[in-house]
């Protein structure tokens, strides 16, 4: 298992290169240090800020060395407006970023998971067609749609939830229902069809034939042998919620990750955007490997599998 | 004949569920009204009179005036005219070339499979929003440059759908047929391998459509899709929150005309779905 894990963090290093890359060929093909030239820096000044800054440098030499300080020293560059290190501006940020996600991804595991079985079970009576009414509304509409219906209900209206900001646990609950809703729609609808899909299994007609109660199939059996395809469907659904946060954040005034991107990008501050979209890469790259160690984990068939293939390929290269 | 009757078939059974038919009215409804825009609102979408400031919709003023005196129902006519037409853009650049490349990767395979597959591995690691960001800084700022960064941005998606599309008919035996018939690549690309992915393709192009309306709407009130004073209906939902407490139309009218237009594009992509597939069975 250890093995496994090892293997799929070192997997991840490729791909952040590749991310890397791909982020920063684009930014760098906006060409910023061509602002410099207008402003009163000249001579000898000029040539040792563009030298400082590496600007004008060859792309493959900046990017080489931008990858190296990211993997030896955390390094993710130097925000030029604060001459502070993005890594440092962002680590301040990151705990409310991963709080939101937690919390969403919580959100959508709760809630979703079993209204979906309920609309499975009373599939065609009235409490699947409000469940999947429901769901297909929600699905479809935006983030910030939400927040502006659910701030204007319950901030302005009732009075009862804070509009902005991070003070007390009452500030997550508005971010946290609008980066959810999306998910959990989307987790309702998949989990009836998995679960309906179940029950027309032979083992359950077996089950009830021995005359099993319903609750008992329902709860012990049918819900184990769905829950392996509801996990594999985690990742997908954390990247959706971790998109939401950039939304979220910035409605909110929560101060995060998705936020500072978002400023970043209104600023056009190219090493700040390259920063954090490292980071949300990052951050998303490590969300997957736990949700594929966990799907291991609860699938006894995929594991045996998996691990015995990484051991063969381990005799193989002996 | 018989092709005209499958398709009465399909029209017949694509009408027959009420929710698509709203759906539809609704939609055309608004993509209408949105074309008729310069017959509808007089006014203009730029209009400036600061005199009749934030007024609540009234006969004169259907959706009321914002901060600047504007009308709002103009302004929302010509945002959806952007938000619904780059939509378009962005989801067609995403599903041409979605599938001039994943049916090029799915039936030619070898090097130009591994090639364009490479590519869209490295896109698909980053999430689409990100990219949309990403491509639209590369392209540039401003005035709807954001059209084609969704497109490109969306288009991974559609290619990796294709591509395992195109495989799954290329194992048919009729297309081994053709081969030996002597047909030419492009001909056994537009008659059996186009026309067998046709189903899914529709759907996703649904699906693509409603996803990049929402990019389109999302970006619009972050402030980095449409800048002023063209108005998309996101800068408009944006533009008006500050006003929520006292107007709160201002920002709730745009927000419906997203929902109702995400709602009903998801609704009739529902409904060609269960046409499509249903007639399958």
């Amino acid at each position: 298992m250890l093995k496994y894990i090892l293997k799929r963090i070192l997997m991840m290093i490729p791909v952040i290169l590749m991310v890397i890359l791909v982020v920063f060929l684009m930014l760098n093909s906006v060409s910023y240090g061509r602002g410099l030239h207008i402003h009163v820096f000249q001579g000898d000044l000029l040539d040792g800020i563009l030298r400082f800054l590496h600007i004008g440098d060859n792309w493959l030499g900046q990017y080489l060395r931008y990858s190296y300080n990211v993997f030896t020293k955390l390094d993710l560059g130097l925000a030029s407006e604060t001459n502070w290190k993005v890594s440092f501006e962002v680590s301040g940020r990151l705990i409310y970023t991963l709080r939101l996600t937690i919390y969403g991804l919580l959100a959508v595991i709760l809630i979703g998971v079993p209204l979906g079985i309920i609309s499975a079970i009373h599939v065609d009576k009235w409490q699947d067609r409000v469940i999947s009414v429901l769901s297909l509304f929600f699905s479809s509409i935006p983030n910030y749609c939400l927040a502006i219906f659910l701030v204007f209900i319950f901030s302005l209206w009732l009075e009862i939830l804070p509009p902005m900001g991070i003070k007390s646990w009452t500030s997550y609950v508005l971010p946290v229902a609008v980066i959810s809703m999306e998910g959990i729609a989307q987790t309702v609808r998949t989990t009836r069809s998995i679960v309906l899909e179940t029950l027309d299994k032979q083992f359950v007609t077996a089950l009830r034939s021995k005359g099993i109660s319903e609750r008992n199939t329902i709860y012990k059996h049918v819900l184990r042998n769905s829950l392996v395809p509801i996990v594999s469907l985690l990742s997908q659904i954390a990247t959706k919620v971790l998109c939401g946060t950039i939304i979220v954040e910035t409605f909110f005034s929560i101060p995060g990750i998705g936020q500072y991107l978002i400023a970043a990008v209104r600023q056009r501050s190219y090493s700040r955007i390259l920063g954090s979209s490292v980071m949300i890469a990052l951050i998303l790259m490590i969300i997957d490997i736990i949700a594929d160690v966990l799907y291991l984990v609860i699938n006894p068939a995929v594991r045996a599998n998996v691990l015995s293939q990484s051991g063969r390929q381990e005799k193989e290269h002996a | 004949m018989r092709e005209q009757r499958v398709w009465k078939r399909k029209i017949k059974l694509f009408f027959s569920n009420p929710l698509t038919v709203i759906a539809c009215l609704l939609f055309c409804f608004i993509i209408l009204a949105c074309l008729c825009a310069p017959l509808l609102a007089q006014k203009g979408y730029n209009a400036v009179n600061v005199y009749q400031g934030l007024l609540p919709p009234s006969a004169e003023h259907l959706f009321g005036t914002d901060n600047l005196g504007r009308d709002m129902f103009s302004r929302a006519l010509y945002a959806g005219r952007i938000t619904l037409g780059y939509s378009l853009i962005a989801t067609l650049i995403a599903v041409i070339g979605g599938t001039v490349l994943g049916v090029a990767s799915g039936y030619f395979g070898g090097k130009v499979d591994s090639v364009i597959m490479r590519i869209t591995e490295i896109l698909s690691a980053i999430p689409y929003f990100l990219l949309v960001i990403v491509f639209e800084i590369m392209l540039g700022f401003g005035q709807g440059n954001f059209k084609y960064a969704m497109g490109i941005a969306a288009a991974p998606a559609i290619i990796h759908m294709v591509r395992a599309e195109t495989l799954n008919v290329m194992s048919n035996e009729f297309i081994e047929a053709a081969k030996a018939l002597g047909f030419s690549d492009i001909v056994i690309i537009l008659r059996h391998v186009l026309n067998n992915i046709l189903n899914h393709l529709i759907l996703h192009t649904t699906s693509t459509y409603s996803d990049a309306m929402l990019t389109c709407s999302v970006l619009g009130y972050l402030g980095i899709g449409f800048q002023p004073p063209q108005a998309d209906w996101g800068t408009l939902v944006a533009s008006g929150y500050s006003a929520l407490r006292v107007n709160p139309h201002l920002s709730l009218i745009p927000c419906g005309l997203i929902m109702i237009c995400v709602l009903s594009v998801n609704l009739i992509g529902n409904g060609l779905r269960d046409t499509l597939e249903g007639d399958k069975s």
